[in-house]
């Protein structure tokens, strides 16, 4: 057994001896043996430096160019912003309009003040005021559009209200017309002018509902 | 005189065993050759590692400049939220606005159509729908009002609901003339 791996071992050093000798001796196994080196170099270079060096510097090049986006795509922002804050402080006065205009509450209260000075402006009475689907406390509820009424714009909430006013007719297209221009903008549903019966007497009526806008903030 | 010495020697003879075949010539040039291969490889690598140096401190740059002007955004946060909520009202208010066709100039409209033997009772805007109700001397008055609608494409589909005696009053005729507005009968 001992004489086995012995015998094998001489064997194979012979032939290791054999080739380091004619590697000295022939040029061209000398030159086979370069040529095969040079490969190997080439192809570890090649698999273990190269290739990891190139993905990565791939990948850095594409990041890089995400982020130079990211960075010119946040400069515009930043610009733009800039812009609107001065276009923002030139338009404050137009501004503070449209926030009367659109409030962020339903804002009722400031609705009924303007329509009872629009009466008072045109010397008419008003009959009733009602105004519905206003949450007083929590998150406001959208209610769904009633079938035959336009929709309203997106992110808004309509205040629907109904009034009743009377006077003579002059004074009631006054108010009519008055309605219209308020600086809360009207979309006004329906309007019904007809003459009443009364124990006083006829009476000519203003018969109005339309509803008001008010913003849904974030 | 002496025989010249030639002192320009030309050795055609092979300097190697190589040089004496094809293919040793072959070898030789392959030789060369892969030893290029190889510098031109380790030069590669080099660059390659030195670049990715300046990668590295690029993408640096550019994270430090995304997390200042990330920082400039969020100063504006506010003021962000503040101007698209104008802008949301401006649309708001611009949709509501151009979108109502004043009644009152529909009533005006109405009115200065009435012949002189007509005198209205009730007007009535729904939306599209309009309904106008009044007394009339006589049915050609009322012939006259429908006419005089119809000219005006503002309105269309004028029809004469009812018409009867009035009550009150027989030489008087009720009516009731219902029509619709043209633009926001699509609507």
């Amino acid at each position: 057994m001992a004489l086995g791996w012995k015998k094998e071992y001489f064997r194979y050093k012979g032939f290791f001896l054999n080739i380091s000798l004619l590697y000295k001796r022939r040029e061209d196994v000398r030159m086979f043996l370069e040529i095969m080196l040079s490969l190997t170099t080439v192809a570890i270079f090649s698999i273990f430096a190269l290739r990891p060096t190139i993905l990565t510097i791939s990948q850095l090049i594409r990041d890089n160019k995400t982020k130079e986006g990211v960075v010119a795509t946040l400069t515009a922002k930043a610009q733009a912003l800039t812009d609107a804050q001065n276009v923002y402080e030139q338009e404050t006065a137009n501004i503070s309009a449209i926030k009367f205009a659109v409030p962020d509450q339903a804002g009722v209260e400031v609705l009924d003040r303007q329509i009872e000075m629009l009466a008072v402006q045109n010397s008419v009475k008003i009959l009733n005021f009602m105004v519905e689907g206003v949450n007083l406390v929590g998150k406001p509820v959208v209610q769904p559009v009633t079938a035959g009424l336009s929709p309203y714009p997106v992110d808004s909430i309509p205040v629907s209200f109904s009034l009743t006013a009377t006077g003579d007719y002059t004074a009631l297209f006054a108010f009519q017309k008055g309605l219209e221009n308020l600086r809360r903008p009207i979309k006004i549903d329906s309007v019904k002018i007809f003459t009443a019966t009364t124990e006083a007497g006829n009476s000519l009526n203003l018969s109005l509902t339309g509803r008001v806008p008010y913003l849904i903030t974030q | 005189m002496s025989a010249r010495k030639n002192t320009n020697r030309i050795n055609l003879l092979p300097g190697t065993e190589l040089d004496t075949s094809t293919w040793g010539r072959v070898l030789a040039w392959a030789l060369s050759s892969f030893r290029a291969i190889v510098i031109l490889t380790e030069m590669v690598v080099m660059l390659a590692f030195m670049s990715r140096f300046w990668l590295d401190a690029r993408s640096n740059d550019l994270n430090d400049s995304i997390k200042q002007k990330t920082g400039v955004i969020s100063a504006f946060s506010d003021f962000e939220k503040e101007f698209k909520n104008t802008q949301k009202r401006l649309a708001i208010f611009n949709q509501v606005a151009a979108g109502n066709d004043a009644p009152s100039s529909t009533l005006s409209k109405v009115t200065s159509y009435l012949p002189d033997e007509i005198t209205l009772t009730s007007y009535a805007i729904t939306g599209s729908q309009v309904e106008i109700m009044g007394s009339a001397a006589s049915e050609m008055a009322i012939a006259q009002l429908s006419a005089n609608l119809k000219s005006d494409k503002t309105f269309s589909n004028i029809t004469v609901a009812g018409i009867t005696t009035n009550a009150e009053n027989p030489a008087f005729l009720d009516f009731d003339l219902k029509l619709e507005l043209a633009g926001k009968a699509a609507k």
